[in-house]
């Protein structure tokens, strides 16, 4: 494998932005001698540096892959504009950082969808790679091409472009599916490409899309999907039974990165069972990291890299049995070495308030809540549990304990949602900002942040049509109405992005033409204002002759294939289907881990559960 | 008796190279916090309401720019002698930055940056020109008596002479040998003013003599200070 010249790679940092993205030799970054492994993974996430560096996943999986002498990690990111400008004008393709490896060159190349707007980028990247865009166009000389993260579960309008999808958590299946690799480049790559796809198709939680047909109905909807060969008829996501190790020195960014501080997943999964929610649902069972381990990995993390603060990972770090041990362990360290604790996804109670005081002694910034929905009946369609009585009680609490701000997050766009729930949302604004008003005077700040509701994959709003634009928009000015003047800022999620998402989760295979289509356009960088163009996208559908509303307004029938029904969450359809119903009818769930309401987890997973203690995931005896 | 010890104030000298060299003023600022704090000792922190930690580099160095020359004052909190802060700060020293000289200084020196008065750079060039070309664009150049150019500073165009910025431009006998692969054609020494009263960018340089460059690669090869202290060699 022969790196990319460096000279010309010197030349063209002189002429862009933040030139620190494309050097790689980080603190802690691992260079393996490549003749020395017998695999090698380039890995990345199709967006800049910034927003790759700071995903833990893939600190995780470096990590887990760097383990094994056989194989060897690389990163690979997004350049951004500029950058690709310089490398297709001077000829250099795509490559990672570690040893400027030519991605075309390597094994296999292995990217995270994490979110719909970076598909775009994900085409980008394959040719500036070199490599044919289409799984059917690419031959043995080329890498395997993987992806893996949540937009996995919904893999069907990328399918085209990829080899093989890993579904759920890659810690081990990654190393498997890698040895797999190796064992058919080390028998000559016997078979071919079609010879590896029915082998990795074997392994637990790879879905290889090109053996699986599919066939339409006139009206367009999903007639049968059929698998070839021995592949299985559905991909259950794998999980590990236990939380992987915490990655102890992870590479420092050469630059200012998002998340620019020590990392630590406390929890995976969670059990409050929000309908909206499809990380709620995605990543059961929950998983708790001991206190004493989570306090362990930030001395350690602390020590191997000089970061001054840390991040608590989870979706709900309040719920965590451990988190007022762990929080006061690192607010109160004993060395001269302070570290500020940052800890998202707090709830809206007391404890959390407690919480929060502890890591803002020196700074109060901004308190943090998301009701999501403004009224009451709605919160219970959505299951969030949380009453108006708790979010008044802690936002007094709040500003009675010296925060000047909060931050409220709501959704429109919901299920069964009227006029009336944007109108019962400004009251609950008013009634906030009223309470700041009474206890800090002028310096009370409420802002609201509301974002539109896209209903996903493998949750219990899965079946429904994205709210219309125009619906959206009256129920906006109703909203601002209501609110009438005053100091409350409230900013609203960008339409166009909301459709492209939903319309990219929730497509099927025949989306890939579109996609193409659309970054043949020019589309990349989609989630970034000063690059993306909606109308690229509305072209690209024109032009391939599908309408949008097909997939974005129509409700679909309990007994539709939907395009995601190949891959199983471990979540029961019948479960998803009973909430739905739930919502309905206003029926709350209550937090699964005191009361099972049978999603299906423990059942899906009866294997990997008996290897851990009966009560370590929440699930209630 | 025993006097409380001063805490110390150490004065660093650093080269930076690929791939540090492409790092911000800003980011370089926290690549030195945490290797300080990798190695273990309390840096002190400005008082007030957003503590920063306290550390006074002598003269920016621009993105893309590699030094042999550049000066840094760390202030820890404690005492600390200067060969354990060696020992334990060399090996955290990350991949575009080496460890040149270390000293103490007292806790109440004036900070280098108001002592900067000048910096002289390495110009490598790549391309295939002839020696007398180089001579020759170069004392074009000199000889002009301004060079009116304008700079953006935050959305406004300032108005300034390139020439008055630099006191030398010549072109050395021997290009430098470098680490690279292709090695360079020809160096030019380069003097220019560096400071809060303006900078004397060689790359505006390089542009105003219009020489067909395939390459170019600059480094900081010293920090001239104020009289009387004179130039300090690193």
């Amino acid at each position: 494998m022969v790196p990319i010249d460096s000279f010309e790679l010197e030349r063209l940092l002189l002429r862009v932005q933040k030139p620190a993205r494309y050097v790689g030799g980080e603190w802690n970054s691992i260079r393996k001698d490549p003749a020395e492994v017998e695999v090698t993974l380039a890995l990345g996430y199709p967006d800049v540096y910034e927003i790759g560096m700071s995903n833990l996943g893939l600190s995780i999986l470096y990590d887990a892959v760097n383990a094994d002498p056989l194989l060897a990690v690389e990163r690979v990111y997004a350049p951004w504009d500029d950058m690709e400008r310089e490398m297709r004008a001077a000829g250099l393709p795509l490559f990672t950082l570690e040893s400027r490896l030519p991605v075309a060159e390597v094994d296999v190349f292995g990217l995270t969808l994490q979110t719909e707007l970076t598909f775009s980028n994900v085409l980008n990247m394959l040719d500036l790679a070199g490599l044919p865009l289409r799984s059917s166009a690419r031959d043995a000389s080329h890498p395997l091409v993987i992806v893996g993260g949540s937009c996995c579960y919904n893999p069907e309008p990328m399918a085209p472009f990829i080899d093989a999808f890993v579904i759920g958590e890659g810690e081990q299946v990654l190393v498997e599916l890698l040895h797999c690799v190796r064992r058919w480049k080390n028998e000559g790559r016997t078979g071919g490409r079609q010879a590896l796809f029915r082998a990795l198709a074997q392994i637990d939680g790879v879905y290889v899309p090109s053996l699986y047909d599919i066939t339409y109905r006139d009206d367009g909807t999903i007639q049968q999907i059929t698998p070839l060969g021995s592949a299985p008829v559905r991909v259950v996501k794998r999980i590990t039974p236990r939380l992987a190790a915490t990655p102890r020195a992870p590479v420092v960014p050469n630059l200012r990165v998002v998340h620019d501080r020590a990392a630590v997943e406390i929890q995976r999964g969670c059990g409050r069972g929000c309908r909206f929610c499809q990380a709620g649902m995605i990543y059961r069972p929950i998983r708790e990291r001991p206190a004493e381990e989570v306090i362990a990995d930030v001395d350690a993390i602390i020590a191997n890299t000089g970061y001054d603060e840390v991040g608590l990972v989870s979706l709900s770090s309040s719920d965590h049995s451990g988190i007022q041990e762990i929080v006061r362990a690192l607010v109160n360290r004993s060395d001269a070495m302070p570290i500020a604790v940052s800890l998202p996804s707090l709830r809206i109670d007391s404890f959390s308030l407690e919480l929060a005081e502890l890591i803002q002694q020196q700074r109060k910034t901004g308190f943090t809540f998301a009701p999501e929905a403004g009224s009451q009946r709605l919160r219970d369609v959505i299951n969030k549990g949380v009453t108006e009585e708790d979010l008044l009680r802690t936002a007094e609490a709040a500003f009675e304990n010296g925060w000047d701000h909060i931050k409220l997050y709501f959704m429109l766009g919901l299920p069964t949602e009227t006029d009336e729930d944007a109108r019962e949302m400004a009251r609950l604004i008013r009634t906030v900002r009223a309470i700041g008003r009474r206890l800090r005077g002028r310096r009370a700040e409420v802002s609201a942040s509301v974002a539109t509701f896209v209903p996903k994959a493998h949750s219990p709003f899965q079946w429904l049509p994205l709210v219309s634009r125009e619906e959206l928009q009256a129920r906006q000015r109703v909203l601002l109405g209501a609110l009438g003047p005053g100091r409350a800022q409230v900013s609203y999620s960008e339409w166009s992005e909301t459709w492209l998402e939903a319309l990219l989760s929730r497509g099927d295979r025949r989306l890939a033409d579109v996609i193409e289509a659309a970054w043949r356009a020019g589309a990349r960088f989609d989630a970034w204002s000063e690059l993306a163009d909606v109308s690229r996208w509305h072209r690209a559908l024109e032009e391939c002759g599908i309408d949008p509303a097909f997939y974005l307004e129509r409700p679909r029938s309990r007994d539709e294939i939907l395009p995601w029904s190949t891959i199983d969450a471990g979540v029961s359809d019948a479960f998803l289907w009973d909430q739905w119903e739930c919502a309905l009818s206003g029926e709350l769930s209550p937090d699964c881990r005191s009361n099972c309401h049978d999603c299906g987890i423990l059942v899906a997973f009866a294997s990997e559960h008996s290897q851990v203690d009966p009560v370590a995931w929440g699930c209630p005896p | 008796m025993t006097i409380a010890a001063e805490p110390t104030r150490l004065r660093i000298i650093y080269g930076v190279d690929s791939p540090l060299c492409y790092t911000s003023v800003l980011d370089m600022t926290r690549h030195w916090e945490r290797l300080v704090r990798r190695a273990g000792l309390p840096l002190a922190y400005t008082q007030g309401f957003h503590p920063q930690p306290r550390l006074l580099f002598a003269a920016p160095l621009p993105v893309g720019y590699r030094s042999i020359c550049e000066r840094l004052d760390l202030f820890l909190a404690q005492p600390c002698e200067l060969q354990t802060a060696a020992d334990r700060l060399t090996p955290q020293m990350p991949q575009g930055l080496a460890m040149l000289d270390l000293s103490a200084v007292p806790w109440n020196s004036p900070p280098l940056q108001s002592l900067v008065q000048e910096a002289t750079y390495r110009v490598d060039l790549w391309g295939s020109l002839m020696a007398d070309e180089v001579r020759r664009a170069v004392e074009a150049l000199l000889e002009r008596p301004s060079i009116p150019r304008q700079r953006e500073r935050q959305g406004k165009l300032q108005q300034y002479d390139l020439r008055a910025l630099f006191s030398e431009v010549r072109l050395l006998d021997a290009a430098a040998t470098v680490p690279n692969d292709r090695p360079p054609q020809h160096s030019l020494l380069v003097q220019a003013r560096c400071g809060s009263q303006g900078s004397g960018r060689p790359e505006e340089l390089l542009e105003e003599l219009a020489l067909p460059l395939a390459h170019y690669r600059i480094t900081r090869t010293s920090l001239i200070w104020q009289p009387p202290s004179g130039e300090v060699q690193p």
